[in-house]
């Protein structure tokens, strides 16, 4: 994004004996913690991938029911950006805030990705509609009930 | 990745200096952090040891590894990156996360324009170098934050975890505190600014 600030601005609130010294964020010895009580952070795709396993859906009857190529979604499954339309596509067939899952902490989706293309039609209906593990499932609740709860 | 203009205090002569904000922290930024900010604040904690400062005062960047934190945040919908740049140099970094919200009650669960890190450069600060280059780049990158946050319809809405040390410099800035958070062993103030201060910390 660009930015106009105006040089009065610089020239009023800068000055050159103003010696505080602004930092934020966690220091090193709370590093660890800092994530504590948060839900832990899951790339958008593998977020995805859960909510499709949960219903026991393949790629391409996911794809069916959101209207997007299976193409486009075995890409947003392997982390390329998805159009802010598919997010919202698929906010509606799983029933989820769509602005929330737009900006849901910890959801991530790399700006570029390098993943090529795979065989679509293999993938589609076979690999990957197993059964969640409990620790999957677990998982998948507490962002669900968090993305919930900012609506 | 877009740059914008802005500009820096040159200590020496308090002239401003026209720099550049880059709203990214790119691969070109972070090898100037490992060229020279990374080295200047090693030589900042060897000099803390050698003169037994207790470590609770040591600057909390000390060991901020902004690679990892730049490359992990890289994949993150949300994550926003801010570099500054002043005669081929690296004056300042910061790392916004567009998706907490508010703590104040009166703007409770509303969004925020999280700044998750944000430092200026080692020769930017008098905790660590007797005559600094330049002032206000931590400022600055509040300001940045704050038209962050409005661009994203936040209203100019910011929050922060700010140690002890720098508690003063973010109440100057109209921030208010909402004390100690006990979920960081109360070791961190927490300091948000509203749509209200936000106006007030932009007028000219």
């Amino acid at each position: 994004m660009k930015l106009n600030i105006p040089r009065e601005w610089f020239e009023k609130h800068i000055a050159a004996d103003d010696a505080s010294d602004a930092i934020a964020g966690f220091p090193e010895f709370l590093a660890n913690r800092s994530m504590a009580g948060e839900v832990p952070p899951i790339t958008f795709g593998a977020f995805v991938s859960l909510l499709r396993r949960r219903e026991s859906l393949s790629l391409a009857q996911l794809a069916a029911r959101a209207e997007i190529d299976v193409s486009e979604l075995q890409q947003i499954e392997a982390d390329e950006v998805p159009e802010p339309s598919v997010v919202h596509q698929l906010a509606a067939v799983f029933d989820l805030p769509p602005k929330q899952l737009m900006r849901f902490s910890g959801l991530t989706a790399p700006r570029s990705s390098v993943v090529g293309e795979e065989p679509v039609p293999y993938a589609a209906h076979s690999a990957n509609i197993g059964e969640l593990s409990n620790d999957e499932r677990d998982l998948l609740d507490a962002l669900v009930r968090e993305l919930n709860a900012r609506e | 990745m877009e740059v914008s203009k802005i500009h820096l205090r040159r200590v020496r002569d308090g002239t401003l200096v026209a720099a550049d904000l880059f709203d990214d922290i790119a691969d070109e930024h972070l090898a100037m952090w490992e060229r020279s900010w990374l080295p200047a604040m090693r030589v900042a904690l060897a000099d803390f040891r050698r003169r037994h400062v207790p470590r609770d005062r040591w600057p909390q960047d000390l060991h901020w590894n902004w690679r990892e934190k730049a490359v992990s945040a890289r994949g993150l919908l949300g994550q926003q990156g801010f570099a500054i740049v002043c005669e081929e140099r690296l004056q300042g970094m910061m790392q916004l996360n567009l998706t907490k919200t508010s703590r104040l009650p009166q703007q409770r669960g509303k969004e925020i324009a999280y700044i998750e890190f944000l430092a200026a450069a080692p020769w930017n600060r008098a905790e660590l170098i007797r005559e600094r280059e330049f002032a206000g780049v931590g400022k600055i990158l509040m300001r940045v934050a704050v038209e962050v946050s409005v661009a994203q319809e936040f209203k100019g809405r910011i929050g922060l975890h700010s140690l002890p040390q720098a508690d003063a410099f973010y109440e100057k800035c109209g921030m208010t505190s909402l004390g100690a958070d006990p979920r960081y062993e109360g070791r961190l103030t927490y300091f948000e600014m509203t749509a209200a201060q936000a106006v007030h910390f932009c007028t000219v």
